[in-house]
């Protein structure tokens, strides 16, 4: 076709690989980089540069507004799609679990200290406030939570509450609570972390607080020992997920504090893609907590069991996240 | 009206091959929109989900006893749809929601590099204390009349400062976007149009324009007029043609229609810009010499 305008002539030599390219990205976009054939994935990135050189030239020659729209969002999402993450989905999976998450809770290791210290402190302020006067109980433990577990209670009851078998199907709906009440609480503590991990101490504290009431209650009718055995079989998991949940927070509130000679935003999203494999890990630990609970509860009564059980869930994670990943590249977050 | 759009902020992104991107941010109106979708479709899952497990549990339950299965199941689905919906939905190969793809928008990296699920879910946990923290305590607010005042103001303050970080932060970021490193960006999907001097005009071989006569206006002007020529609104183009005839002094030749006129000028006008880029010399808008 005789064209007269230079920018029609532009358009005519361009417009198919303008189109192909279009409709590469419209494959990625619903099937992700996977959804190419192999030719395609060659493909795609010589079209997208090809259309980004007619980019840089029609914003240099091109008058007409509508075609140059077109290519600026074409090739926006050209940079998108083709600068995307090109990892298969069990890759980043395998990733996470042998290197990602370990690495990141290593990364931690100080505010997991600070967190365990910061609980234990409640737990502890808790206990000595409940054995002064029985009525600070209520002021950490709600009645409904409590469930008759209270300093009135008799050591029988607490005893039978301990070692008998609970009712299995109402179990699992409480562990199935728990378990969303406990994710929640964890999420919260992370997300709060940015407010310099104020809020975040206090929520650690106050979980602290409340295992340090009912551990009182326990312990002053002598039960001590069983309590411990009886809340460290999902406890050490979940516990743990707890405060790894309220350290990725701290080190947040650090970060956002504390920015170093980064800036104050670029350190906070530092700590934020530093924490983030150990939070998805956290969500993960709370998931074991919950089976561990609900089958543990019914099945498992002896106090030896009990206590093997905590002890191989403690030294399981202490291997799991010293151990892996140690070598190899440093993760690209 | 015609240039709102060239006031929309832009988040400019350098390809490493040196090409400015020029995203566009997505307004925080579209992104409000967006989640209320979001929390809609939410809304409605939830409730589609209630009813199938209470009438699966009716249909296969003893008489009384309701499965404890799907109770579990249900306070798992529930709190899960709850809690990872935006984080799944952002983590695919579209990085947005329903709510984000019907209004044209979607997550991205600030730094350019490739959006990570791990920068979806920090955002999308941040979510939970910036979008339903407030949101639960703005609902709440009335329900409860005996709530300490110092309580409420502390709330309020609390809400008050996570929303107003959008307002104030760079990039319209939100404090997930923050933390995560993520920015929100329109992200439409163009087809390519008819180009507006592909339509010859009838008469154009009658209608010649003197140089002077093109020279009146620059790029700006010519991009308003392809965007009158596209839409074809027949008292705009009225109006137009009668204004651009008395600016350039022309004398309407028998049987000219006023969009052949335009169609015409439009034509002679970019041909004539574009053999000025030719040398270099770009002519921005009128006022450009």
């Amino acid at each position: 076709m005789n064209q007269s305008l230079r920018s029609l002539r532009f358009r005519d030599e361009n417009e198919q690989t303008w189109k192909r390219l279009e409709a590469l990205i419209g494959k990625v976009e619903r099937r992700g980089a996977g959804g190419l054939s192999a030719e395609e994935a060659i493909e795609l990135p010589r079209l997208y540069r090809a259309t980004l050189s007619s980019l840089s030239v029609a914003r240099e020659t091109l008058l007409e507004r509508a075609t140059l729209q077109y290519l600026d969002a074409l090739v926006a999402r050209g940079y998108l799609a083709v600068y995307t993450e090109h990892k298969h989905p069990f890759e980043a999976i395998s990733e996470f679990f042998s290197t990602a998450w370990s690495r990141s809770v290593r990364a931690i290791g100080w505010e997991t200290l600070t967190a365990t210290v910061i609980f234990f402190a409640g737990a502890t302020a808790a206990y000595a406030l409940v054995a002064g006067d029985a009525d600070w109980f209520f002021s950490f433990v709600n009645r409904a939570f409590a469930a008759g577990r209270t300093p009135e209670a008799t050591a029988e009851s607490l005893r039978v509450g301990l070692y008998t078998p609970a009712d299995a199907s109402r179990l699992s709906i409480f562990a199935a609570e728990l378990f969303s009440n406990n994710t929640g609480v964890a999420l919260l503590a992370f997300a709060l972390g940015f407010a310099f991990g104020v809020p975040t101490a206090f929520l650690l504290f106050y979980n602290g607080a409340l295992l340090g009431a009912m551990m009182y209650v326990y312990a002053s009718k002598g039960l001590a020992f069983g309590f411990t055995g009886w809340l460290l079989i999902h406890g050490v998991t979940e516990l743990l997920a707890i405060v790894l949940a309220g350290a990725a927070g701290l080190r947040i509130g650090r970060a956002v504090a504390f920015p170093g000679k980064l800036t104050r935003l670029g350190s906070a999203r530092r700590a934020g893609q530093d924490t983030a494999p150990a939070m998805i890990g956290v969500c993960l630990m709370l998931v074991l907590a919950a089976i561990l609970e609900s089958f543990g509860r019914e099945l498992i009564i002896s106090d030896t069991v009990r206590y093997s059980i905590a002890v191989t869930s403690g030294l399981f994670w202490l291997i799991y996240f010293v151990v892996p990943g140690r070598r190899g590249k440093v993760a690209t977050l | 009206m015609m240039y709102a759009e060239d006031r929309r902020a832009r988040y400019s992104l350098i390809t490493p091959e040196g090409v400015d991107l020029q995203l566009t941010l997505a307004d925080r109106t579209t992104r409000m929109g967006a989640v209320l979708i979001d929390l809609a479709i939410i809304t409605a899952l939830l409730i589609a989900f209630t009813l199938l497990i209470v009438f699966g549990g009716m249909a296969s339950g003893v008489a009384g006893s309701f499965p404890v299965v799907l109770v579990v199941v249900w306070i798992v689905g529930a709190f899960l749809l709850r809690a990872f919906y935006f984080t799944v939905m952002e983590a695919g190969p579209r990085a947005a929601t329903f709510g984000k793809r019907m209004m044209g928008i979607r997550v991205a990296s600030a730094d350019g590099r490739p959006l990570t699920g791990y920068a979806v879910f920090v955002r999308n946990v941040m979510r939970e204390i910036e979008v339903f923290v407030p949101l639960s305590f703005f609902l709440t607010l009335g329900s409860q009349a005996g709530v300490d005042g110092i309580i409420v103001l502390f709330g309020a303050i609390w809400s008050a400062a996570l929303l107003a970080v959008p307002f104030i932060s760079p990039n319209r970021m939100r404090g997930g976007d923050l933390i995560a490193g993520t920015v929100v960006i329109e992200l439409p999907k163009l087809k390519l149009a008819t180009d507006t001097a592909a339509t010859k005009a009838e008469a154009e071989n009658a209608l010649a324009f003197n140089s002077a006569q093109l020279d009146v206006y620059g790029q700006s002007e010519l991009q308003v007029l392809e965007n009158i020529l596209r839409h074809r609104h027949e008292d705009t183009i009225t109006a137009v043609a009668a204004q651009i005839r008395k600016k350039i002094s022309w004398e309407t030749t028998p049987g000219e229609t006023d969009l052949a006129f335009l169609q015409a000028y439009y034509n002679g006008v970019r041909q004539h810009l574009e053999q000025r880029l030719l040398f270099g010399r770009r002519r921005r808008d009128k006022h450009d010499q």
